[in-house]
């Protein structure tokens, strides 16, 4: 029904790749500096760093919710500076999101939250109402799936926030403080989630404070954020920068 | 019809009736139809009144002796009825005047010292004949008058021409309000549902849909209110037209069948307006975000 044109091609090894990147709100400094990184397909990555350095600056551009002031994103083989603007819901229809504050719709259950995705992309009633009560049964919210958004707790209002993240099977899923609100059983079953889905495919990346949630995912990169640049001590995220001058240079 | 177009809408729930929306709409459509009612009563009537007007003259025999004047009355009809400038010549019966002159004069019309005078209408092949007309008349009776219909009833036409362009541009204006009215209460909206529109985008949604979920809430309020502006419009229209009848027969007939047809076009063109302003309003409010 709604044609978005271009849809992202995925024949790359790199999913999302930063080159130089800056951001910086209005007119003030920059919040995020000289950001530089790859992200595989199919890795799974944690993004740490103190309250204020960035985590959720970096996650908007990720998840197109900004555009880069300079340098360059590529994400789905496709540059995000030069991308026009309609073929933006193409791009964010393969990415879930949780969101630090949740941005439940007041107006809308638990139910019609999480299947609001699935709706915005076309599906059929019929092929929506079992994911999504499987979805809210698997976070527990089951029983509470006719409740709004202001009847539920902090907790629940972030377990559906997750559901409606991953009820699209996204390609890539970004995650700010996910856990931030529940109980640690709990965090551990979410945590699972992401895994189960990162295990099919999806590219993860969590921000968080809690590293203990790290060790739980074996063979997840970090990246760590300060004052808006990434520290990258092991070179795990670099591209090799050689390689890059040489094709400046050949260019 | 995807399931995007049947979710519960996201956006925060319409007022409907509680809200000042469908009033303002109803006040609207209630006067664009009552303006369009009146330019459709006054065009018609207008043109019946100048196209009897343009080549009718009357011909006044004020002579006071009976028989003399019924000689004169005899001479005109006859010298006019084989002139080539005229078409009908008809003299009004002196029943027929002195039934007119007791509307206006009550029993005092019966006493015989007032007299009255004759009166011929002649209808002329075109306007051309009145010159040769007036010539001949004078010829016969240096006393009588002719009297052009234009003289009395052309500007009553052409005031009333003027009132029914007027009455139209009013029931244009109107309904172009209540367009305004819908592109000023989707604005508001888009601006309160800042953070929803922001979720939607986030996503995946395409401007296009969010547009569909302003227009839908659009339409309901100007659904309401087009109903019920409608239905107080016709109302209003079927009572002024009924009055109408009763004043002024004979003059509005006619094409009343067809002034309903475009008297009910008013609702459903207004609501066709408003969502149309309103989707391009709000499209336009999406395409300045990121
Ligand atoms: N919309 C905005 N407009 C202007 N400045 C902003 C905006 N959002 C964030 N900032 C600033 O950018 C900097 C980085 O903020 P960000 O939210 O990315 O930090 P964070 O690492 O996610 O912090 P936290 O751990 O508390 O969530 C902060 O100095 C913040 O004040
Ligand atoms: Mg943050």
């Amino acid at each position: 029904m709604d044609h978005i044109s271009g849809a992202p091609s995925l024949s790359s090894k790199d999913l999302v790749r930063f080159d130089n990147v800056g951001l910086r709100y209005d007119n003030s400094g920059e919040v995020l500096s000289d950001i530089s990184f790859s992200l595989a397909r199919g890795g799974f990555y944690f993004v740490a760093g103190p309250s204020g350095a960035g985590k959720t600056s970096l996650l908007k551009l990720l998840y197109l919710a900004q555009r880069p002031s300079r340098g360059k994103i590529t994400m789905f083989d496709a540059d995000i500076g030069m991308l026009e603007r309609r073929r933006l819901p193409g791009f964010r229809r393969r990415i879930g999101v949780v969101f630090q504050d949740f941005r439940l719709i007041p107006h809308l259950s638990a139910f019609d939250n999480v299947a609001l995705p699935l709706r915005i992309s076309g599906l059929n009633e019929s092929d929506i109402l079992g994911p999504v009560s499987e979805m809210l049964d698997w976070v527990k919210l089951g029983p509470r799936m006719h409740a709004l958004p202001s009847s539920l707790s902090g907790g629940e209002q972030q377990r559906v926030a997750i559901a409606r993240a991953v009820i699209g099977r996204p390609l890539l899923l970004i995650a700010d403080e996910p856990t931030g609100n529940v109980d640690p059983d709990m965090a551990v079953r979410l945590l699972q989630l992401f895994e189960g889905l990162n295990n099919s495919g999806t590219t993860v990346v969590v921000a968080t404070h809690d590293l203990h949630l790290m060790n739980r995912i074996p063979g997840a990169h970090l990246m760590r954020v300060a004052k808006g640049r990434l520290a990258d001590p092991t070179g795990a995220l670099r591209y090799p920068p050689a390689s890059r001058r040489a094709s400046a240079g050949l260019a | 019809m995807s399931a995007a177009d049947q979710m519960p809408t996201p956006l925060q729930p319409a007022q409907g009736l509680a809200g000042p929306v469908p009033w303002m709409v109803a006040v609207m459509t209630m006067l664009a139809m009552l303006a369009l009612a009146g330019a459709l009563a006054l065009t018609p009537a207008a043109a019946s009144l100048s196209g009897q007007i343009v080549d009718r003259v009357s011909i006044q025999v004020p002579i006071a002796e009976p028989l003399q004047r019924r000689m004169v009355v005899r001479q005109l009809r006859e010298n006019l009825a084989d002139a080539p400038y005229v078409r009908d010549v008809q003299v009004l019966s002196e029943s027929a005047l002195r039934a007119m002159a007791d509307q206006w004069l009550g029993d005092a019309g019966e006493d015989a010292a007032l007299t009255l005078p004759a009166i011929i209408d002649v209808d002329l092949v075109s306007a051309d004949g009145y010159d040769r007309l007036v010539r001949n008349v004078r010829q016969i009776s240096p006393d009588a008058e002719v009297v052009p219909h234009a003289r009395y009833l052309g500007p009553v036409a052409s005031l009333m021409r003027s009132l029914g362009w007027i009455a139209a541009g009013i029931a244009l204006l109107t309904a172009l309000v209540a367009g305004a009215i819908a592109v000023l209460s989707a604005r508001s909206r888009l601006e309160g549902e800042r953070e929803t529109i922001d979720i939607l985008h986030l996503v995946g949604a395409t401007d296009v849909q969010i547009a569909r979920m302003f227009q839908r809430q659009v339409a309901r309020d100007t659904l309401w209110g087009v109903t019920i502006g409608g239905a107080i419009g016709l109302l209003l229209t079927l009572l002024l037209f009924w009055q109408l009848r009763g004043i002024a027969s004979g003059l509005a007939t006619g094409g009343a069948a067809w002034s309903m047809v475009l008297l009910l076009l008013i609702p459903p063109v207004i609501l066709v307006i408003a969502v149309f302003s309103a989707r391009r309003a709000v499209l336009h409010a999406l395409g300045n975000m990121v």
